[in-house]
């Protein structure tokens, strides 16, 4: 499966709607090795160019920073699973996702309490909802 | 100033304050920049700014790195910051260096104006908002305040106004506030249509009524039934076709072609030209009893060079409307565009407004309508047309005239109060100080008088 990470100054991009650069990762899945790394350029695109461009190459999980509503809805619709306000050094972050331990908060933006993780099957199950918010803090 | 003091102040302010250090790490964080970012200070500090901040300038337009680079200040560059449930809040961020007492620089400041309110306001600064209709311009307030109770009547309404200006977006209006407003809305542009095809669109026909009218088919007037039927172009119908249209507004009934039955209608009428149906009726080529049947409340519409102030309100509108539908996510149009839509006289009104925005949607490739992404006819309108500009020698003649009379008045109040200017002053009710100072520019010299 194809993996998309944004990155910027080797950190993940701080905000995905804007984010130039994105490293392909290509694997077999969480465990697996790495069997390819690309980067690619995303121009200043619109929302639906810009999924569009991950979805064409194959893209089934994205790795990022914050983003806004109508991205990740978009990303959702396009059947791409995500992990947002992710930040950290992107071989490390590469290494977690590998390893399925991304719902670390040593992983996630200032103020969350972990990262969010959204995929569109889930919602279907009636988790969305609570699989949306509970990367804020609780306390 | 005391550090207790400058951080009693920090605290106290509505903008958002942040300093970072060289390598990028937050050092102090005030209470709005808590409030902005919804992140407590323990979150902030010691982390990159970036990743706090979160803004679409961080990456490439960051105007702290701007300031680094250059030793200058930003001063009001907008953006947008993403809070934790993904919500956009736009802002305005201003940036200065901070030196040690050696000048040495130590990092750098970072204050941000939270502007979703004013992003509020400025959706809400339509004055005037009726339906999908707003406004700025008195003169289109003084169509919008008779809708209501142009609404509630069933009189004809013929809305008048240049082409492009709207008239079927004000019947809309209308309709949609009436008390038929559950009932359909149904446009037929008149000009469009030979009569026969006309008469056939307006009254339906039965089967065999002429060849190729293999079925049963509902007229415009049929479908309007309980709602309201607008007649765009009436003032391009022919002579023959008005004598018929006269017939339903009268009788409000009508037949349908090939019927020996007649049918009723309810629709409210309203109609609409660009024409001047006045002049029109006097070379004959518009009944006068359907002018006057047609004519019982009438409401014109301003062309757009008359209403330049809704420009602004229009073009966002536009904005909005071809952003959503070119999937694009442009913030707003340069002061330098809104200049020539300024000087431009929009021949073609609101129309031709709307195609512009829709043109320089699909051009522009930045986040900002530029002046290349308009038409060559927009963007080389010259500020204001030959005809609106007051010819400077008239100018001069009033300034001439004003300065003729002025002196007048000081020599004759001089000369009353024995050339003692305080005296005069007095009478004239100014200062002695602007009396002396008008002399002077009027070369009055009060020993000469």
């Amino acid at each position: 499966m194809k993996l998309a990470i944004t990155v910027w100054n080797g950190r993940i991009a701080p905000l995905f709607d804007v984010a130039k650069q994105v490293l392909i990762v290509e694997t077999e899945g969480f465990g697996s090795p790495v069997t390819e790394l690309t980067t690619i350029e995303l121009h200043n695109d619109s929302v639906a160019q810009k999924i569009a461009t991950l979805a064409a190459i194959g893209v089934k999980a994205l790795v990022c920073g914050a983003i806004s509503r109508e991205y990740e809805e978009a990303l959702l619709n396009a059947d791409i699973e995500l992990d947002a306000y992710v930040a950290g050094d992107v071989t490390d972050i590469l290494e977690a996702w590998q390893r399925g331990m991304m719902h670390q908060r040593r992983y996630s933006m200032p103020g969350c309490q972990r990262p969010r993780h959204r995929c569109r099957g889930r919602r279907g199950q009636g988790q969305g909802r609570g699989q949306r918010w509970n990367h804020l803090r609780d306390d | 100033m005391d550090t207790i003091t400058t951080e009693t102040i920090l605290e106290s302010i509505s903008d958002g304050v942040f300093t970072i250090d060289r390598s990028w790490r937050i050092t102090s964080f005030n209470k709005a920049a808590e409030r902005i970012t919804g992140l407590s200070r323990e979150d902030a500090i010691g982390l990159r700014c970036s990743e706090v901040f979160k803004s679409n300038m961080c990456e490439g337009k960051c105007p702290l790195a701007e300031t680094f680079a250059t030793g200058k200040p930003i001063i009001n560059q907008n953006g947008y910051i993403v809070n934790l449930a993904g919500k956009r809040a736009p802002v305005s961020v201003s940036t200065a260096l901070l030196k040690n007492k050696e000048g040495e620089v130590i990092g750098g400041v970072e204050t941000f104006r939270d502007l979703s309110e004013i992003e509020q306001l400025r959706k809400l600064r339509a004055r005037n908002r009726f339906g999908d209709i707003e406004t700025n311009s008195e003169a289109m307030r003084s169509v919008l305040t008779m809708v209501p109770a142009v609404a509630q009547s069933s009189s004809t309404v013929l809305i008048l106004g240049e082409s492009g200006t709207g008239k079927e977006v004000l019947a809309r209006t209308i309709h949609s506030c009436s008390t038929q407003k559950k009932g359909p809305f149904i446009a037929v542009n008149c000009g469009a249509l030979p009569d026969t095809l006309l008469e056939s669109e307006l009254f339906g026909y039965h089967k065999g009524a002429f060849t190729g009218a293999t079925q049963d088919k509902l007229g415009r007037f049929a479908l309007a039934r309980g709602g309201t039927l607008f007649l765009d172009e009436i003032g391009d119908i022919s002579m023959a076709m008005q004598v018929k249209l006269l017939r339903v507004l009268q009788e409000k009934q009508f037949e349908p072609l090939g019927s020996q039955e007649t049918e009723k209608t309810d629709a409210r009428i309203m109609c609409a030209t660009n024409r001047d149906l006045e002049a029109l009726v006097e070379q004959g080529k518009f009944r006068k009893d359907l002018y006057y049947r047609i004519h019982i409340i009438a409401m014109t519409i301003p062309p757009l060079r008359e209403r330049k102030e809704d420009i602004p309100l229009l073009a966002d509108q536009f904005l909005k409307r071809y952003n959503m539908l070119n999937n694009k996510n442009i913030a707003g149009f340069s002061s330098a565009v809104y200049a020539q839509f300024y000087a431009y006289m929009w021949p073609g009104n609101i129309r031709e407004l709307e195609n512009v925005v829709e043109r320089a949607v699909v051009l522009c490739q930045t986040e900002q309508i530029t002046v290349a992404d308009i038409p060559f006819e927009v963007a080389h309108a010259a500020p204001l047309e030959e005809t609106e500009k007051v010819p400077t020698t008239t100018v001069s003649i009033m300034r001439e005239a004003k300065e003729s009379t002025e002196r007048e008045y000081i020599i004759q109040a001089l000369q009353r109060n024995g050339r003692r200017v305080a005296e005069a002053a007095k009478e004239l009710g100014m200062h002695r100080s602007t009396l002396y100072r008008k002399m002077e520019a009027l070369d009055i010299d009060v020993d000469m008088l």
